[in-house]
């Protein structure tokens, strides 16, 4: 009985203890919030904001000396211009991830604006649904002078759809990004497979034109030891545990397990189409003429960067118009993209395109924000073509030029670091996807301009080139609702789980394409919704 | 023993003596209620479909309750046996081959006469401990690889070289010799302060009578860190399904799932896809119901047999 | 046995051999254990060319400071240095004092609900709320993004208390009853007697203690946005978190500089863990002095 008295008490006296505390901090909690609840009052003239972002990651082209850019000067300018006063709150970006999705979980310390990149969409909406973000469409009805309206309906009419919930309403802004070419044809470029140029033409070896000569060509590299060290070591650097790597779309498959076939608009998935069993018989061919690298299987980027250092990558899945891989190369290198090899008879290869319209991150007003009007005055700033140039190509006569053809083309194609010594640099690298969202009209000449030209012929033939999947299938699919993404999220890991394991074993060799409708039996058992 | 050696006390006496007690106790135990027992309704989310942003508790239809959906959805996933076996097999070879190593390795120490070189060498074992992960995990799988320095040593003595990174065979032993090497010496420190109390009047006494060395160690060394093995030993059992995941799944790829993935690496995936907060939670709740049985039968097990224990 | 009590010399003649294998063993596994950190340190000074193509094995290739100059001459590095400084002196003096408070009632027999206040401990070592409630309930007590959030949660360890409570079983009875026949409380016994005797465990606690700390980076992470608060960890994390970057998921600007920046990393990330690593490790020397056979003998005759 005693013993049970003391709990008692001692529990009593915990509580209270804690009481007070909890006390306490209430009410100073309250009172802090009076004080920003007041200088939000005062702010209602001026256009007072609160934002919250991660900062860039950029080493050298940081957000905190934003004053001796001319682009920020000129970016500031109309910001001031429209009557507001910016309080940036700035969280270092490998952190960010973690502050907002704890932040905002609790609904505490929000500001008036806030990136929510880091949330999936299904936590967007429901804390949509708790009332802490705010509905966009309203707001920017009553409030805008109509740049959103605009660059939405007119300049990136795909992006609403993307972007728009199931009930219809609207939580977030995004970074919108188009590639053109000559001024208006949408202009993707491509990731396919790439082919060391230098060794092909050491070896004297024709450009693979067929999946077959690929797989030959391949080997004639490994065997005449292109790079001269002694050793068979050229290898093929190729993921066969998911379908986004390029050898996959020349048998004709999607890039993921739900794939988006946008010219047929439907979603497709690799295991059920024609080629996947050719597919696993070429990569069987490949892992078992020693060509294709299984150690670097599941391996991450840095391992795979080892490789291309050591001078042993003849051919890798990439995009077509890189030119990073080449420097780091020990010895120097050159890559051919290759167009989509035909590899079955009856399948036409397609393309891996990236897609020419691009609508990501998140941008959202949050329950907190005191003066709406204001929240929506910059995110009119933000969508105005004055506000795209300095972001995506900075100062004309400073950081970019007019080509002949009209197009605009950087000056300083020059190191970050240099660029930040001598403080000219277009606004992206200084604050984009911080708090401000990008809003990027690319082209493709400049590109063109910057790459060798076997590179850019390819870039041209694949700008016509069908059929094609997407890479980034997100931008090209609905937000689901909740019946959707309840299911969605019972089977997706067990069901990716099972897909990558089998492709893996399959190209392998571990497992024998002869039990195939065994395995197919079970992918359906697991993918229930099919 | 003093109980009985010291006059009886008085009730009210003992009453003191407890409440002196609990006094001193005090500021941990509210510590601990605040920090680790007040932020415990998380758990409710087990039993829920939650998002982040909804309330946990909340008496409208926000929260969704699903009872022990999450748990069932679990125990019937196509997964669920791999994963079970996977994490219980690799946390009990650590236990077998693993637990043992630094109390050999802290009983060898003790042996060797101070000096610079005893202290070189402690200082030595115990660095792998503070090798990041992803550095540790670099090193592996680039001595593993089929033309890195184990497969050189093997064709040295005339072998072939093998895929150990794509076996699933060699997975296990990996990822356990891995992890004795990383943590035995650390491990060590506990055993050896233990020793240290050790009076040095026992050793010279044990020398009169001509024990050996290793009589010594048998009869005075070991019996001082008893209780110490023994505590260690019981938690170890308590975390017997509970592997190292984030170490695994630097280490690990779909080749070697088989033997390689554990819950905690699923439940990695499934956080990155779906962002299941809540079968998360469910199934580690499982786990560690699991866990605190397994230390509850060990130390029951080690009162009735060895006299040391928890409670 | 037999003979060696009839031959008591041959005992150390036979040690010395013994010696020699212990010698050699402990040898042995010296190697293999120093390896790793010689292996972090070549690479911190090799040059990043060689290091991303992990040519680097048994000896520097192509000297390069530069990441060492890149990291002193940044004064964030000297902040986040002097941040940790403070976290691990406030967590280990804290975490030492609440391991023996919490561990000393537990040894003492006739404490009423001692099962209970074990089961107390336990619990929380199994179950957790997870990470949101955590952070509101930091976040409630006004301790966001300010230093406590780091220190005071971490204060109390349970492991320490049960490692501490598991020595203190170890002392002789004798010892405590001479002190309570002398007429001393319990406070009295557990700072005048068991505390002077506890040094080993102590040395232990404050080993982990400040190992614990200084490595630790998840608080901070959680609930210092605030850079100028950062420990020394998250410095290595920012960079190795840069790493796992899934290039895939990129476009292709975003590509060039993901690739430009894993570069620059992959050395940077060797020269970061011998700078954050270095001190600490040279703390255990002073408490190694400890862990050598008779301590305790030793610091009773202090």
């Amino acid at each position: 009985m005693k013993r049970w008295k003391r709990t008692i008490v001692s529990a009593m006296a915990a509580v209270l203890v804690i009481g007070v505390v909890a006390a306490c901090n209430n009410s100073s909690g309250e009172s802090t919030k009076k004080e920003s609840g007041d200088s939000a009052s005062s702010g209602q003239q001026n256009g007072k904001l609160r934002l919250l972002g991660p900062a860039g990651s950029n080493k050298y082209i940081k957000f905190d000396d934003r004053a001796k850019y001319p682009v920020w000067g000129e970016v500031d300018k109309l910001l001031s211009d429209a009557g507001l006063q910016l309080d940036y709150e700035l969280v270092p970006s490998e952190q960010y991830s973690v502050v907002i999705k704890t932040r905002m979980a609790s609904g505490t310390n929000l500001p008036d604006i806030v990136n929510i990149s880091a949330l999936d969409n299904t936590t967007v909406l429901n804390l949509a649904k708790q009332g802490v973000l705010l509905d966009l469409k309203p707001l920017i009805e009553k409030y805008s002078n109509g740049n959103i309206k605009k660059m939405y309906d007119v300049e990136f009419p795909y992006a609403k759809k993307s972007t728009t919930s199931p009930d219809g309403k609207m939580y977030w802004f995004s970074d919108l990004h188009k590639k053109t070419y000559q001024g208006k044809d949408p202009a993707p470029v491509s990731l396919t497979m790439l082919i060391r140029k230098d060794w092909l033409e050491k070896l004297n070896l024709p450009v693979p034109a067929t999946a077959e000569e690929y797989l030959q060509t391949l080997k004639a590299v490994r065997d005449k030891d292109a790079n001269g060290n002694g050793k068979k070591d050229e290898v093929l650097v190729y993921d066969p545990s998911k379908f986004d790597g390029a050898i996959a779309q020349w048998f004709g498959l999607g890039t993921d397990i739900t794939a988006v076939d946008v010219e047929s608009k439907k979603v497709v998935s690799p295991w059920y189409q024609d080629g996947i069993k050719d597919y696993f018989r070429y990569l069987q061919q490949l892992v078992k003429e020693g060509i294709l690298d299984t150690s670097l299987i599941g391996g991450t980027a840095e391992q795979k960067q080892q490789k291309m250092t050591e001078n042993q990558v003849t051919s890798l899945s990439d995009y077509n118009l890189e030119t990073y891989q080449e420097p780091t190369i020990q010895g120097g290198g050159e890559y051919l993209p290759l167009m989509p090899l035909k590899a079955v008879d009856g399948i036409t290869p397609a393309a891996q395109l990236e897609p020419p319209f691009l609508v990501w991150q998140k941008y959202a007003i949050t329950k907190d924000a005191k003066n709406v009007e204001a929240a929506i005055k910059f995110f009119d700033t933000i969508y105005s073509d004055k506000y795209a140039d300095f972001l995506y190509w900075g100062i004309e006569g400073q950081t970019y030029k007019k080509d002949d053809n009209g197009a605009n083309v950087y000056i300083n194609n020059k190191s970050d670091e240099d660029l930040a010594k001598i403080g000219q640099t277009p606004g992206v690298k200084l604050f984009g996807d911080t708090v401000f969202p990008r809003v990027q009209f690319a082209n493709l000449e400049f590109e063109l301009s910057s790459v060798p030209k076997y590179k850019a012929d390819n870039e041209l033939s694949i700008l016509k080139y069908k059929p094609y999947f997407v890479n980034m299938n997100g931008n090209y699919l609905a937000i689901p609702d909740d019946k959707q993404l309840e299911t969605k999220t019972k089977i997706l890991t067990n069901l990716s789980t099972y897909s990558t394991e089998l492709a893996t074993k399959l190209a392998l060799g571990q497992k024998s394409l002869d039990h195939w409708d065994e395995y197919i039996a079970e992918m359906k058992r697991l993918d229930w919704t099919s | 023993m003093r109980a009985t050696s010291q006059p009886r006390k008085r009730s009210s006496f003992r009453l003191r003596e407890n409440m002196q007690l609990y006094l001193i106790m005090l500021p941990v135990l509210l510590h601990i209620f605040i920090f680790s027992y007040i932020p415990m309704y998380g758990i409710v989310i087990a039993f829920q479909n939650y998002y982040p942003g909804k309330p946990f508790i909340s008496f409208h239809e926000s929260v969704n309750w699903v009872g022990f959906q999450h748990f069932i959805d679990f125990f019937n996933g196509p997964y669920f046996g791999r994963l079970m076996r996977n994490t219980f097999l690799l946390s009990f070879y650590f236990l077998v081959f693993g637990f043992w190593v630094p109390i050999l390795f802290a009983l060898l120490l003790n042996e060797l006469k101070s000096g610079i070189f005893k202290k070189y060498v402690q200082t030595a074992s115990y660095l792998p401990h503070f090798i990041s992960n992803v550095v540790v995990a670099g090193m592996v799988l680039s001595f593993i690889n089929t033309d890195g320095i184990v497969n050189a040593i093997v064709k040295l003595f005339g072998g072939t070289a093998v895929a150990l990174n794509t076996e699933p065979g060699y997975f296990p032993a990996i990822y356990t010799i891995t992890s004795i090497w990383k943590a035995f010496g650390w491990s060590s420190i506990l055993y050896l302060a233990s020793m240290s109390s050790v009076d040095p009047h026992l050793y010279e006494a044990a020398k009169m009578d001509g024990a050996n060395r290793f009589k010594q160690m048998l009869h005075i060394t070991l019996p001082s860190i008893r209780p110490t093995i023994f505590i260690l030993l019981i938690f170890a059992i308590g975390n017997l399904l509970s592997a190292n995941s984030e170490f695994i799944l630097l280490i690990y790829n779909p080749m070697v799932y088989e033997t390689a993935d554990v819950i905690g690496t699923y439940l990695y995936r499934d956080g990155l896809l779906g962002g299941n907060f809540s079968s998360g939670t469910a199934v580690g709740l499982f786990i560690s119901l699991i866990n605190f049985t397994l230390l509850y039968i060990a130390n029951t097990l080690s009162r009735k047999y060895s006299d040391y224990a928890l409670w | 046995m037999a003979s060696v009590r009839r031959n008591p010399n041959k005992i150390k003649q036979g040690s010395v051999a013994v010696d020699i294998i212990l010698y050699a063993i402990a040898l042995v596994i010296c190697l293999i254990t120093l390896y790793p950190f010689y292996f972090v340190v070549i690479m911190s000074i090799s040059s990043p060319s060689e290091v991303a193509a992990m040519n680097v094995f048994w000896y520097p290739k192509g000297l390069f400071f530069d990441s060492y100059e890149l990291i002193i001459r940044d004064s964030k590095m000297w902040w986040a240095y002097s941040n940790t400084l403070i976290y691990v002196v406030a967590g280990t003096i804290l975490n030492c004092f609440t391991a023996v408070l919490g561990a000393y009632p537990l040894t003492v027999r006739n404490l009423k609900g001692r099962k209970w206040v074990i089961a107390f401990l336990l619990i929380p070592m199994y179950f957790g709320g997870g990470l949101i409630p955590s952070y509101l309930l930091v976040n409630k007590l006004g301790m966001y993004n300010t230093m406590f959030a780091v220190i005071i949660p971490g204060m109390v360890s349970i492991w320490n208390i049960i490692l501490v409570r598991t020595f203190f079983t170890t002392i002789p009875d004798g010892l405590k009853e001479s002190a309570f026949i002398d007429g001393a409380s319990h406070w009295q016994l557990l700072f005048k007697v068991i505390l002077p005797i506890s040094k080993p465990i102590l040395a232990v606690i404050a080993i982990y203690s400040i190992v614990g700390i200084w490595n630790s980076w998840f608080d901070a992470l959680v609930y210092l946005p605030n850079e100028k608060l950062h420990p020394l960890q998250m410095y290595l994390y920012r960079v190795v978190v840069q790493q796992s970057v899934d290039l895939k998921m990129l476009s292709l600007e975003d590509t060039k500089n993901a690739v430009a920046n894993m570069l620059s990393n992959i050395q940077l990330k060797y020269a970061i863990i011998v700078f954050t690593t270095l001190p600490v490790i040279f703390t255990y020397p002073f408490f190694q002095k400890y862990f050598i056979k008779g301590a305790l003998l030793g610091s009773l005759k202090e």
